[in-house]
């Protein structure tokens, strides 16, 4: 058997890097604007400096591609609410912590003394449950496809514990559907898919980018080779005018998919509307809990008004590609990642976050000579 | 939060495996995969194997780039 760590180490070649960039160069004559949706993907070619390598007129805009940052403001305050029932212990991811509600968030409340468990896995909130069973704990489910097995799995150790005091409040969403909707107003010259999602559905699931939409498309890894192959893959299908989908991380993504990953989830949730920052409520976006999985939920209230966004924060039209964070007049000033006004500029896989950590060298694109 | 490590497989017990990712070992849930095996790659995300990493398809594709941008990078 190989082994793999020195292979990935030639993921991240200075030399084969900038041989990438002199292809994409070549074969990117005209403008062109590439979403990806995957903020792994953004803080990625953020961190290696690779939009500042890459030829001007290709322009990365980043779309709705952190789950943190597409919760809408009433799921927020929501959670922020069920933290502060008091029979209630809260778990959640750490991503959520710092995003402001309407009046608090759920690191001012912990600060003050709000059971609120921070989680890296979701089975820890397995043993909370377990080492208090006279509170109700709540795990907060957050995130794409990738995720939802995870949660899947941890509702069916619950069961097989008799846990009768755990629940999950379900902010889980699905990006494939979400994204036919986002291409109804946007229209992106091609879309670099996130690797990890595609982990869970395989690549066939994203055969509807080129075959139904006409948008080129290629499934990327995270290394910056991966990101690289990927827009390579994706100037080669626009100049050729044909669009496909393309897996260049092969050594994670398969046609099919993860198929015992997508059976636990089916057995265990089913689609459902649900909201976006940004985009409002979106049918089959979402998931409910069915059959005896029911009664581990905490449903969001319906009645809510969705969020379009406030004039403080521009994150609901940066999670659309439809403004970069330097347009908002907030950014890197009044907004910062310890002092945040949305969530774009809190998460790990926000936007905003990356822009902020690591600015372009240089403006977009190399200075012609 | 799509963020994803690889690991190596050390041991494996039940529907948990120990693993070592960048030289940390942890142990994870691998009931979310088919099949699985000590010296296996996989990738982990939040606390669970999503899904086996296969090196030869690392090794195969990074190859065939590599031999495309010594060949001058057009021919794609």
């Amino acid at each position: 058997m190989k082994d793999l760590w020195p292979i990935l180490t030639s993921y991240r070649s200075p030399q084969l890097v900038h041989k990438m960039v002199h292809a994409i160069e070549t074969l990117v004559q005209e403008k062109i604007e590439i979403m990806q949706v995957c903020g792994t993907h953004t803080w990625s070619y953020r961190r290696h400096g690779l939009d500042s390598l890459l030829p001007s007129h290709l322009s990365l805009l980043a779309g709705p591609g952190c789950p943190v940052c597409v919760t809408d403001q009433e799921d927020i305050d929501w959670v922020i609410n069920l933290a502060q029932e008091r029979q209630n212990t809260l778990v959640t991811f750490g991503d959520i912590m710092r995003v402001p509600g309407s009046t608090t968030s759920l690191a001012e409340l912990r600060s003050r003394g709000t059971d609120i468990q921070i989680a890296l896995s979701p089975l820890k909130a397995l043993d909370i449950a377990l080492s208090q069973p006279s509170r109700r704990v709540i795990l907060v489910a957050l995130g794409f496809e990738t995720t939802v097995p995870a949660i899947a799995a941890t509702l069916q150790s619950a069961h097989r514990l008799g846990l009768g005091n755990l629940s999950v409040a379900l902010l889980l969403k699905q990006l494939l559907p979400a994204l036919r909707h986002l291409f109804n107003s946007t229209r992106p010259d091609g879309l670099l898919c996130p690797g990890h999602v595609a982990t869970i559905t395989g690549k066939d699931a994203f055969a509807f980018l080129p075959k139904e939409l006409d948008i080129p498309a290629a499934i990327a890894g995270f290394e910056p080779v991966d990101i690289l192959m990927g827009l390579a893959e994706l100037a080669r299908q626009i100049s050729a005018g044909a669009p496909q989908i393309a897996n260049t991380y092969p050594r994670a993504v398969s046609d099919q998919g993860n198929l015992t990953a997508q059976s636990l989830v089916r057995s265990t949730f089913a689609p459902a509307p649900t909201r976006w920052r940004g985009l409002g409520t979106l049918d089959g976006t979402g998931y409910r809990l069915i059959g005896r999985w029911q009664r581990f939920a905490v449903t969001a209230p319906t009645d809510a008004l969705t969020s379009l966004g406030t004039s403080q924060c521009l994150c609901h039209l940066v999670i659309l590609g439809k403004a970069q964070p330097e347009a908002c007049l907030h950014f890197g000033t009044e907004c910062t990642p310890t002092r945040p006004l949305g969530p774009c500029m809190v998460s790990e896989e926000g936007t905003c976050a990356a822009h902020y950590y690591f600015p372009l060298l240089k403006p977009m694109g190399r200075t012609e000579a | 939060m799509c963020l994803a490590v690889p690991a190596r497989v050390d041991t494996i017990k039940g529907d948990k495996a120990l693993v070592t990712a960048f030289g940390c070992q942890e142990v994870v849930d691998i009931r979310l995969l088919a099949s699985i095996d000590v010296g296996d790659f996989i990738l982990i995300h939040m606390g669970f194997a999503l899904e086996k990493i296969s090196a030869d398809d690392a090794l195969f594709i990074i190859q065939a780039w590599q031999g495309l941008m010594e060949d001058g990078g057009e021919g794609q």
